[in-house]
């Protein structure tokens, strides 16, 4: 179980807090959507389920493992894998399949496995093909699935991604989307998936919307349709809601 | 130092070149490669044209890795095409001879680009710094350079008061991206080129955000958005043009499906080399 109970951040400098008194429990395989408006605090919440940012106020725990607990650092990580938004910033190898294979190496993954596991990762994104080039001279949608593939490739119990589509085309969008829930259903790996997209929200079992960085709705994606109160905050007209293959509403 | 660098996206080196009336920018069969030469070389652009009137807002539809990216930083003269011309035509600037796009007019800029990822052009320590950028090597100054900076910020519903003093690396990612766009409207451009714009921003703030384009080309300026978000380019824009397997379609009025289709299309036709 990941959990959060009743956590606050504030960040340095900051008056408002990113997030006040937010609850949340993810339990094991479960796959998830966070939704809610620019700066409403999704980024925070993702970083704190992390074990990236550790809460100045209530409690976030990994399978048990306190975050604020820095000697529990490399157990936590070992469990969470984290995507940030911008790709270039992430990148720590000189080839797309170095990139890949690092995570597993750093775990002491035999090496035999760990080539294995990068070429299924090579061949399930579809980046056979550039696994020499450097993952920084890519197209920012090429990024995001190298990155996407290192961390699968890890096999963590629980992945956040903070808008790990926002840099692809729909029809990608749609094709890694899928393959992502997918693959969290054969690994048993539980998804946090912060998202701008309503489509790509509403195509998961469960869905968390934050505004001013409170919980303001959680529960099925056809009750969040239905919560008028939860859309207004949200900036979402019903009335524009678009259902196309792009699958959003951004 | 920073005097001399020349800033991504506000080109401000070398000589100024000059423009009068309604410029067009305009590209003939643009051709270009990567790793040109090389054994690993992609072709990304063959044989674009397009041509960009005074007030028109167009958006270019591409998928990922579909050379967007290539061909906005070919219009706005940050690298030259290896093959065809792109230039300001009703005017004297010519951005594949390097030369810079400063305007004839005062305190504006032909052409700026705002570039896909926002840190990558971020480079001042707080917000007010970073959008008087381009206007301060304009010359504006004091005031007016005050009020260009506030303008451009409440333009994108960023309240200056809240986010003048702050880091720009350190807002939100949707704000970081309206930054980055207010850096550019701080430099009043005749060419506004936009690279996926649209990341990033809530649904509230992309409505805005293209709201803020439209009044924009109404005004007289172009605005050429580079996005793979299909609908709202087809909703917001004059026209759209598809940039798929290499060649951009003709600008016209699309749907979303007839955009879709034409990518699919492309699936089956691989680019060509450009020479």
């Amino acid at each position: 179980m990941l959990e959060l109970s009743s956590v606050h951040y504030t960040y340095p400098g900051r008056d408002a807090p990113a997030v006040r008194d937010l609850s949340l429990a993810v339990k094991e395989g479960e796959v998830l959507a966070v939704i809610g408006r620019n700066a409403s605090g999704k980024t925070t919440l993702s970083k704190l389920c992390a074990g990236i940012l550790s809460p100045q106020g209530g409690r976030a725990t990994v399978d048990g493992l306190d975050t604020r607990d820095t000697r529990l650092g490399p157990d936590v990580r070992r469990r969470v894998a984290f995507l940030q938004q911008n790709p270039e910033t992430q990148f720590v190898s000189v080839t797309v399949e170095r990139e890949i294979a690092s995570g597993p190496e750093n775990l002491g993954v035999p090496a035999a496995d760990a080539r294995s596991t990068v070429g299924d990762m090579l061949e399930f994104f579809g980046l056979v093909e550039l696994r020499k080039r450097p993952p920084g001279a890519l197209s920012a949608g090429q990024m995001q699935k190298v990155l996407l593939a290192s961390l699968l490739a890890m096999k963590p119990a629980y992945l956040v991604l903070d808008e790990p589509t926002s840099y692809l085309d729909p029809l990608e969008r749609d094709a890694v989307g899928g393959e992502l829930r997918r693959v969290s259903r054969s690994l048993g790996t539980s998804v946090v998936w912060v998202t701008q997209f309503l489509g790509e929200a509403l195509a998961l079992p469960r869905i968390v919307a934050v505004a001013d960085g409170r919980v303001c709705f959680d529960g099925a994606p056809a009750d969040f349709l239905d919560d008028g109160d939860a859309l207004a905050l949200l900036g979402i007209d019903a009335t524009e809601l678009e259902h196309g293959t792009g699958g959003g509403t951004q | 130092m920073k005097g001399r660098l020349k800033r991504p996206g506000c080109p401000d080196g070398g000589a100024a070149a000059r423009t009068m009336g309604a410029a067009e920018l305009v590209l003939r069969g643009v051709g270009f490669s990567y790793d040109r030469g090389l054994p690993t070389e992609k072709a990304v652009l063959r044989s674009v044209s397009l041509r960009v009137r005074a007030g028109e807002l167009v958006s270019v539809v591409g998928r990922t890795g579909s050379g967007k990216t290539t061909l906005g930083l070919i219009m706005a003269g940050l690298v030259r095409p290896q093959s065809g011309r792109v230039s300001v035509e009703g005017g004297t600037s010519d951005p594949a001879s390097g030369q810079s796009f400063r305007s004839e007019a005062a305190g504006r800029l032909d052409v700026v680009m705002v570039f896909q990822v926002p840190e990558s052009q971020f480079f001042e320590e707080d917000v007010f710094s970073e959008v008087a950028f381009g206007p301060s090597r304009l010359g504006l100054r004091g005031g007016e350079l005050e009020a260009r900076v506030r303008s451009s910020l409440e333009r994108l519903g960023l309240d200056p008061a809240r986010v003048s003093t702050r880091s720009p690396v350190r807002l939100s990612e949707g704000e970081k991206r309206n930054v980055a766009i207010a850096s550019a409207l701080a430099c009043e451009p005749r060419f506004l080129i936009l690279d996926e714009p649209t990341i990033s921003l809530d649904w509230q703030a992309s409505a805005r955000l293209f709201s803020v384009l439209r009044r924009l080309a109404d005004s007289g300026v172009s605005v050429v958005v580079l996005t793979h978000e299909v609908e709202k380019a087809v909703r917001h824009s004059d026209s759209a043009a598809v940039l798929a397997a290499g060649t951009l379609s003709a600008p016209g009025r699309l749907t979303a499906e007839e955009v879709y289709e034409s990518w699919r299309d492309a699936l089956e036709r691989p680019v060509a080399p450009t020479r």
